[in-house]
């Protein structure tokens, strides 16, 4: 029997150009051509099964789910794969994150994973904490006390230096410079925000010259290319720091993607709901037990596919 | 079968008594985690067992951390296609429900679709998705891509073969 060869390049490379040529409207004459090169040798019948094969795997997904799984799912890798080459080669240089991509955050030397959250002491004895999903680069040279966030949220109480150097945070939007102070910091993908809780700081978004005070009391976003207007800052912005969040009338959908920043995998917010409004404190220590509590005073269910897949959704 | 072996079973466990503490150390320091360290650390021990190369082992650290390191991506691209496909279908405007069987039979499929058409290049791969999975005519995607309906087969005659070279029978 045939089946024990090996399939070669130039039988399936046959197998494929009928397979593109059937494709198009094929007339009769093209049909019956194509079924005697079927059965003019065993193996091209074997190259036609397996390409039926193949077509069955590409049927199993939904077109619309295909597309889009397939183009993210490399983007994701890519971005993993350039980090993993360059530890490998590097030879352990700390840990790879799980959950978040960036090749700057995966070689951090202060890393969160989701719904993680760590407090230390730096070397001048200013207290950094990081929040969920958090990475930062600590550079203190003999000029600077430098912070880069790469990503996520850090609370920071300068300790006063020996050697009066500034304390910087940098992000990809700019840079604060700390007055003696606590504070805290979110870098999201394309601004940062900054609430100051103690004394002040100055803010200079990266293509600006100018810089923005900032006072207790007071929080300030920033893009790249300019800052926002001081407010207010919300009541407790350093809640984290204490297993707490605190909400007061938020969105409903606003809340869950609050909550998403601490729990591994997807957390959706269907659309019904998403303008409920709701007061309240919820400890971050267990997201789903918070989850399931919004059952109870809000008109909505949580729907679970997996470990990793929750959606909040109308009764 | 390769673990019925005797010889090679007291080959890997000497193997595992001198290294996998060592193989644990490395990985945790490579992924950031003990727990996942731990299961890649056992499933690398299991490849070295199905491979049946373990008895001509010169250099087993080199040998069990390039395993590690293999299972380690292959790791990557699954949870990476398993986080997209749980996004994907989260941005859908309609809810619908997908079995755990039929979900992981799907990312198998994707896993799979996704191997398949590593080491494409971007211009095929995109002509051979947008007739597999767009079901769009050779016609329309020259029409859309601005190029021959010639050059349109012949990126899909070049795909095709590339992956029918790749799967299994």
């Amino acid at each position: 029997m045939a089946e024990a060869q090996p399939l070669d390049r130039r039988v399936l490379e046959a197998a494929a150009r009928w397979y593109v040529e059937l494709r198009c409207d094929a007339d009769e004459t093209t049909r019956a051509a194509h079924q005697r090169w079927l059965h003019s040798h065993p193996l091209h019948l074997q190259a036609w099964e397996r390409l039926a094969r193949l077509q069955g795997t590409f049927e199993q997904v939904a077109p619309g789910i295909a597309r889009p799984t397939l183009s993210s799912a490399r983007a994701k890798r890519r971005e993993v794969l350039k980090v993993m080459s360059i530890v490998l080669a590097a030879g352990g240089a700390g840990g790879l994150a799980w959950n978040e991509g960036g090749v700057a955050r995966l070689m951090a030397d202060q890393r969160t994973g989701v719904g993680e959250r760590r407090s230390l002491r730096l070397q001048d004895g200013s207290r950094l904490q990081l929040n969920t999903a958090t990475a930062v680069d600590i550079r203190y040279s003999a000029q600077w006390r430098a912070l880069h966030l790469l990503g996520g949220e850090i609370a920071v109480e300068t300790a006063r230096d020996e050697q009066a150097r500034a304390f910087i945070v940098h992000t990809d939007q700019g840079s604060i410079r700390a007055l003696g102070t606590r504070f805290t910091v979110r870098s999201d993908a394309d601004s940062t925000r900054v609430c100051v809780l103690e004394h002040a700081v100055e803010v200079r978004s990266a293509h600006a010259l100018a810089a923005t005070r900032v006072e207790a009391g007071q929080q300030l976003s920033f893009r790249a290319d300019g800052v926002g207007l001081v407010q207010p800052a919300t009541a407790l912005p350093d809640a984290w720091t204490r297993d707490m969040l605190l909400v007061d009338d938020w969105r409903l959908g606003d809340v869950v993607s609050e909550l998403q920043r601490y729990r591994p995998g997807h957390l959706g917010c269907d659309e019904a709901v998403s303008e409920l409004r709701l007061s309240g404190a919820f400890h971050l220590g267990n997201i789903d037990t918070v989850l399931d509590n919004l059952t109870t005073t809000l008109p909505v269910r949580v729907r679970r596919f997996s470990r990793y897949w929750a959606r909040v959704e109308a009764v | 079968m390769s673990c019925a072996d005797p010889s090679l079973q007291k080959t890997v466990h000497t193997l595992y008594a001198e290294h996998h503490p060592w193989l644990c150390g490395w990985l945790r320091n490579k992924l950031g985690c003990v727990e996942h360290a731990a299961d890649l650390a056992q499933d690398t021990f299991i490849r070295v067992l199905t491979l049946r190369k373990a008895a001509e082992l010169r250099e087993p650290r080199a040998y069990l951390s390039s395993i590690a390191r293999s299972l380690m991506i292959d790791m990557f691209r699954r949870r990476a296609v398993e986080q997209a496909y749980l996004e994907t279908l989260a941005a859908r405007p309609e809810q619908f429900e997908v079995s755990p069987e039929a979900r992981t039979l799907i990312i198998e499929a994707l896993l799979e679709i996704d191997r398949l058409l590593d080491g494409l290049g971007a211009r095929t791969r995109e002509i051979f998705l947008m007739a597999q999975l767009d079901g769009l005519s050779y016609v329309e995607i020259g029409r859309r891509l601005d190029v021959s309906v010639t050059t349109v087969k012949k990126h899909a005659v070049r795909a095709l073969t590339h992956c029918l070279m790749l799967a299994e029978d």
